[in-house]
């Protein structure tokens, strides 16, 4: 019991945080210069998941790639420290919850645990869709025709592509290039339809996927026979809906915390009749 | 507090010890199986994966599998992820990607459609095939004929125009883009051979083609090692709207730095034939010694003079007062399985002095006016 009472003590100390942190600093240190000069060894992440990558490109080109798999290895331990020294203070705030005037304090002083956790809640989110997201690329849609998916099935049909080009004058090389794009897609499986516009940082999300627009043609009016269409990136990522919550939350705990620093300031009284603490 | 430093000191050096042993790793591996390893090339990958079997991925991201014609497809990839190798009947949309066809032996007997029309081919193989009547103008790659493609019964179309994907995969063939969003490195440029290999069982050929470029570069890296001066070079041009240049991450901006030059457009990233205003293009006008342009002498670079009457805007570029200026001939974007001539092409230009007597094979030096009729 002892052993286990000294790891658990040692797992959630601050100095195995700065330790950490500081061996964090110097990975990604490290790590700047191949990300900056081999951008496409890290570009394919994105979609053929962190276990594919790893296994091809990471371990081909290991003398690049190497301070990514540290640097994993060293949020990991974080996430555990984390996870062990918030679960430790949070133990003990319950413990002393009486100790509190009023429940709201009590409540207060766990923002930054609740921030703490969220964190690592999107830490999960991330290590999801690193692992298990199925993406599929490549996928170009003409005015009026469709593709089909075969997991999860559905077809997909673009309906309408508007493309707003640039009319005015003021800005010489910006003239008759493409400023937006709405493309109104159609989404149908055996079970539901949905309509819906596709733009740019406006993804489509027709559960479980979601359809990204990752380009569109033409970019600039005018010209004849140019072909228009979309390429789309169609996601499937179980772990987006993790770090949504865990950043709902963080924002609930940051709020907490500020109103926590309020009430400490004697800006706020927490109940009626009792002391700021 | 002095154990975390110095534990955070070991474990730097950890780090950096680890990424040397990873060097000499990657060496060893790299002559030992060159053939069967995985390779990245650029945005593209070639990934052997069991019983022969090649998993490649596109310009575009997309993955396919290549397997040896009469054997059963794996599982877990659609029917349009399957290619069944060698492919035997080709459509190529660039002149790079016919020139790759040329370099491994194959284009004579795989190639059956190209987008330019028989005039505008300089590959004897080509206007051979377009005559005969085995390889088929499919139409400008705008407008192309789809009917006619279909004809031709591709196994495999070759091509940067995306648009064309659901049509291509409709006929039943597989759509390759050959083409990725940002410039292809030198490295990636040398070793496009070994991502076109695998569709035509050509893995031998194409390391042949890489060797070939390879040397060619460390003939350059060692002719030029010496050199005194660092000539400052662009590369590009001003268009009706439009000024175009080749990115620094390009290949051609990472071999006028190889050859010990000055590359004026270093900073620029992105695409090959990068769109850039026109005042960052005038501002390294200034300084350049050397500007190579895009437009052939079909296009109005017949001299510094032409060039200067079709846009007046360049006109008071330093090349076009008193540096050179070189138009790429003809022949030279579809030379790409001469990729170790042309490179040694460029080097001798910019380093006249350590290539004495060299006569370029791939570009002409303008002269100040148009001799008189």
């Amino acid at each position: 019991m002892k052993i286990v009472h000294a790891v658990w003590s040692f797992c959630g100390h601050i100095h195995l945080t700065l330790v950490i942190m500081g061996l964090m600093m110097v990975d990604l240190f490290v790590g700047y210069h191949p990300l900056k000069h081999h951008p496409e060894l890290f570009a394919p992440i994105n979609d053929m998941g962190f276990y594919k990558w790893s296994m091809t490109y990471g371990f081909h080109y290991l003398k690049h790639t190497a301070w990514l798999f540290i640097l994993v290895g060293l949020l990991a331990s974080l996430s555990i420290n984390t996870f062990v020294c918030t679960t430790h203070r949070m133990t003990k705030l319950i413990k002393h919850r009486r100790s509190f005037s009023t429940p709201i304090q009590f409540l207060l002083r766990l923002s930054p645990h609740i921030m703490h956790y969220s964190m690592l809640l999107m830490f999960l989110g991330y290590l999801i869709s690193y692992l298990g997201a199925g993406t599929h690329m490549g996928k170009v849609l003409l005015p009026g025709k469709s593709i089909s998916l075969s997991s999860p099935a559905c077809t997909i049909t673009l309906k309408k592509l508007d493309i707003d080009y640039y009319r005015g004058d003021r800005i010489a090389h910006m003239a008759k290039r493409a400023i937006n794009v709405k493309a109104v897609i159609e989404i149908e499986n055996d079970h539901r339809q949905k309509r819906a516009t596709l733009g740019f940082n406006h993804p489509v999300y027709f559960s479980p996927i979601s359809i990204h627009l990752k380009d569109f043609r033409p970019k600039t009016s005018g010209g004849v026979g140019r072909r228009r269409f979309i390429h789309v990136i169609i996601k499937n990522d179980p772990g987006k809906y993790y770090y949504f919550v865990g950043m709902l939350c963080f924002t609930l705990g940051l709020f907490m915390y500020l109103w926590e620093k309020r009430v400490k300031k004697g800006e706020f009284k927490v109940s009626h009749g009792q002391k700021n603490k | 507090m002095k154990k975390e430093v110095l534990a955070i000191l070991i474990c730097s050096l950890l780090i950096l010890i680890g990424c040397r042993s990873d060097d000499k790793q990657q060496e060893g591996s790299d002559t030992k199986s060159e053939k069967t390893s995985f390779m990245s090339i650029g945005g593209f990958s070639v990934n052997p994966i069991e019983k022969g079997w090649v998993e490649v991925r596109d310009g575009a991201g997309r993955d396919f599998v290549l397997i040896p014609r009469g054997e059963t497809p794996p599982a877990g990839y659609e029917p349009r992820q399957i290619i069944y190798t060698p492919v035997q009947r080709a459509v190529a949309y660039g002149s790079f990607d016919v020139a790759i066809l040329k370099a491994l032996g194959v284009l004579e007997d795989v190639l059956v459609g190209v987008t330019s029309k028989k005039e505008e081919w300089t590959i004897p193989e080509v206007v051979n095939g377009m005559e005969k009547g085995k390889i088929a103008f499919l139409g400008n790659y705008n407008a192309i004929d789809f009917e006619r493609l279909k004809q031709c019964e591709p196994e495999l179309v070759m091509t940067w125009d995306m648009s064309i994907i659901p049509m291509v995969e409709e006929m039943g063939a597989a759509c390759v883009i050959t083409t990725t969003p940002v410039a292809m490195c030198l490295n990636a440029r040398m070793h496009f051979v070994n991502f076109i290999a695998p569709f035509f069982n050509k893995e031998k050929k194409a390391q042949e083609y890489f060797h070939r470029v390879e040397a060619s570069l460390e003939r350059i890296r060692e002719n030029t090692r010496n050199a005194t001066d660092q000539p400052k070079v662009m590369w590009g041009d001003i268009y009706e709207k439009r000024v175009l240049v080749e990115p620094g991450n390009a290949w051609v901006g990472e071999l006028v730095g190889l050859a010990q030059s000055d590359y004026l457009f270093d900073d620029v990233f992105g695409k090959s034939c990068i769109e850039i205003s026109l005042e960052r293009f005038l501002f390294s006008g200034q300084d350049a010694e050397i500007f190579f342009t895009y437009r052939t002498p079909k296009n109005g670079a017949t001299s510094k003079a032409a060039l200067a009457r079709a846009n007046p805007m360049i006109a008071g570029l330093k090349p076009l007062k008193d540096g050179k200026v070189y138009s790429p001939l003809p022949h030279y974007t579809q030379s790409g399985d001469r990729l170790d001539e042309i490179l040694t092409d460029i080097a001798a230009i910019i380093h006249p002095s350590c290539y004495p007597g060299y006569k370029s094979k791939f570009f002409r030096e303008l002269p100040d006016n148009d001799p008189e009729l």
